[in-house]
């Protein structure tokens, strides 16, 4: 379906939350988790454009997240997309629950996992992410992502993602991520940094190469409401 | 002693199921409009955030065994940190990251707590409210912060007794300095909100402009207090107004002082010291002191919740007599009297002025009190003072050599000497000579009273009133052998 240009536009205009630097949520920038949901209460708007050179292609993100319990976030997103030929089309639709199953002990890492459905064009897809995250040394973090999911063809797809965060100063934490996807034909690696801009928002900035030697750029910005 | 700390644990009040859950259960500020108006002043916003650094990479240091260092090395990192403070907020988790996941509980009750520190000075902030309508607002974020069961008790707590556990004074006494920066905050994050409470938004700036200079150059630095600074000593008016959340602050600032003495405690156990944090925690808990009311229980314990007459938002501080207590850099002062003339205060509403210098502020029944109280304290001072507009407060802060400035150009000042005891009513300022004109026409006993201008009035000087009755008691801090 064409979506008009200026409906992407009005989507990342919105503004609004109080968005952590140090909080990670999957394609902000890189595709790994932590294992944390947002804050109850709290309600973030997350907006970003990542380019495939290889494809010529531009895809857009935009979701909502909605801290609607304790340690339990829903998200709504959608991931419009342009491609030479093909003008500005709708793209996926992507529901998601997230929840934080316990935080790090000093005997035990944070467990989260997160249940997604999305549907493109009418193919309906779902994912299940499970997730740990622990304190590596100083305040640097690993975060293991295992995914199992479900696609529009009926067939399994699972993967896996090994994400790095290393805060610096106040404002800032760099990531990096090494990973595979079953349905990618090997896998990839990536690196990336979130900075605070404003009491309310994180811009974000990742590149990621694979090992077909493709590339994928993104930029974005969260904001808290 | 740890035959005392282990039956302390046995007699503690019950640990509630929020501190045996797994989950992180991070909640979300309210949402306003008033939201980070902190940032109007933006020295005041990087100072706060300062503090949240200093706790932080303070803990860090204790949680991962730099104890010996910590009155060298990272007091030094500290202090280059309250220099240069971050100028957005902070996630603490990021400087303290093995103290958070040893003392997940713990941190919950801080940042929760530590919300309503930042949201209530918003309130405060925030340009362009009725004062009605941030009293609303700031009633429902106290209603906001008790919903959640990590909520700390709005009821006063007998200070005295809280600190006074086995552990207690080991970290003021191992490591004054840094003991010195927790107070110094402290006495920050109390501090300002008098300096806001019903102030003019474009009034509350200049006052930072003193406050902010004696953080850094005195309070900071301080090691000789004796006792952590409370919040109805620097905000009186505030906690008047606001009982609830004073006597939280001051529950949680012991709270710290608790936590920062066990930490100090090398004789006990990783599992013994997370134990003791968990029962400092209970006993400060809101769920604690369910149904328990303000004013009464039982004498020296958990549930003394006695405060004095004049004063809802101060706890039973060590040697408290009705309303004399003992204020670091004061000495023995009674509450419920001026505290340049000794004649007691009005009751009710109406009050007259305070004066803030020398690192503590307190309260006084008319102008010409708060006046010559300023200009006999060494040093800057702010008077903030009533006038005949419920809706504008008299702001007048003084240079160091004592002149005067006000925050209403036009002020004009009735000083009609009279018997000191109805000073409340010749000692008077008004907004402009038409508002002085008028009070006169209404009051005949006035009527050969000359308007004073700022230039004219602050040259004035009464003296000290032959009211003014001295409590001259030793601190109750000091041993008789010299110690504390």
């Amino acid at each position: 379906m064409r979506v008009p240009l200026g409906v992407l536009a009005l989507g990342l205009a919105v503004v609004g939350v109080a968005s952590d630097h140090n909080n990670i949520d999957k394609e902000r920038p890189l595709r790994f988790d932590d294992a944390y949901s947002i804050a109850l209460g709290g309600l973030e708007f997350q907006n970003g454009l990542r380019y495939d050179p290889a494809r010529r292609s531009w895809f857009g993100r935009s979701e909502l997240q909605i801290g609607f319990a304790r340690n339990r976030d829903l998200s709504i997103g959608w991931e419009p997309f342009s491609a030479p030929g093909q003008g500005l089309r709708s793209g996926a639709l992507e529901l998601s629950y997230f929840e934080t199953l316990r935080r790090e002990t000093e005997g035990f890492p944070a467990i989260g996992y997160r249940a997604e459905v999305s549907s493109t064009g009418g193919q309906p897809e779902a994912r299940l992410r499970g997730i740990a995250t622990r304190l590596l040394s100083g305040a640097a973090k690993v975060h293991l992502n295992l995914d199992l999911g479900l696609n529009s063809r009926r067939r399994g797809t699972f993967g896996g993602i090994v994400g790095f965060s290393l805060p610096q100063g106040y404002h800032t934490t760099y990531l990096g991520e090494i990973g595979w996807a079953s349905g990618e034909k090997g896998g990839f690696v990536g690196v990336g940094m979130r900075r605070q801009m404003s009491t309310r928002g994180v811009l974000d900035l990742g590149v990621e190469a694979s090992t077909v030697g493709r590339f994928r750029f993104t930029v974005g910005f969260s904001l808290g409401l | 002693m740890i035959l005392v700390v282990t039956l302390s644990l046995l007699a503690a009040p019950p640990i509630p199921a929020w501190m045996s859950r797994p989950g992180a259960d991070a909640v979300s500020y309210r949402r306003g409009s008033y939201n980070f108006a902190i940032h109007g002043i933006p020295r005041l916003a990087r100072d706060m955030y300062g503090t949240g650094v200093g706790h932080a990479v303070a803990y860090e240091a204790l949680a991962t065994g730099r104890a010996a260092n910590l009155e060298s090395t990272v007091y030094d990192q500290i202090q280059r940190a309250l220099k240069a403070p971050p100028g957005l907020p902070i996630d603490e988790n990021v400087l303290s990251p093995v103290f958070s996941r040893r003392y997940g509980s713990l941190e919950k009750v801080f940042d929760w707590a530590h919300t309503l520190h930042f949201q209530t000075i918003d309130v405060l902030m925030h340009p362009g409210w009725a004062e009605a309508r941030r009293d609303q607002e700031i009633e429902r974020l106290w209603a906001n912060y008790q919903a959640q069961p990590f909520a700390i008790t709005g009821l006063p707590m007998n200070m005295d007794w809280l600190d006074s556990m086995p552990y207690s004074a080991r970290f003021r006494t191992k490591f004054p300095k840094v003991n010195g920066l927790f107070w110094g905050y402290h006495w920050l994050q109390t501090s300002v909100y008098d300096m806001l409470f019903r102030v003019n938004s474009k009034d509350q700036a200049p006052q930072y402009e003193v406050l902010g200079d004696r953080y850094h150059a005195v309070e900071l630095l301080k090691t000789n207090r004796e006792v952590m600074p409370m919040t109805a000593e620097l905000s009186p008016r505030f906690s008047k107004r606001f009982p609830q959340i004073a006597n939280a602050f001051d529950n949680l600032h012991m709270l710290h002082d608790n936590v920062n003495d066990i930490l100090a405690s090398d004789e006990f156990t990783p599992g013994q010291k997370k134990a003791m944090i968990d029962e400092a925690i209970v006993r400060v808990l809101a769920s604690t002191h369910q149904g328990e009311t303000a004013g009464t229980g039982e004498a020296q314990g958990l549930h003394d919740h006695r405060h004095p007459p004049s004063q809802p938002g101060m706890g039973w501080m060590r040697g408290m007599e009705d309303d004399v207590m003992y204020m670091s850099g004061m000495g023995w002062m009674d509450m419920s009297v001026c505290s340049h003339c000794s004649v007691p205060l009005p009751e009710g509403p109406i009050w007259g002025a305070t004066v803030s210098a020398d690192g503590w502020t307190m309260t006084v029944r008319c102008l010409m009190c708060a006046r010559d109280m300023a200009a006999e304290t060494p040093g800057r001072a702010i008077i903030r003072a009533a006038t005949e507009d419920p809706n504008r407060l008299l702001v007048l802060i003084s240079d160091d050599e004592g002149n005067l400035s006000s925050n209403i150009p036009g002020v004009v000042f009735l000083e009609e000497m009279g018997e000191h005891p109805e000073c409340a009513a010749w000692s008077r300022a008004f907004t402009s000579r038409a508002a002085f004109d008028r009070f006169v026409a209404e009051h005949p006993e006035f009527k050969s009273a000359e308007p004073f201008t700022l230039a004219e009035w602050q040259k004035r000087n009464a003296g000290r009133p032959m009211t003014y009755r001295k409590i001259d008691r030793p601190s109750p801090y000091i041993k008789p052998g010299g110690g504390r």
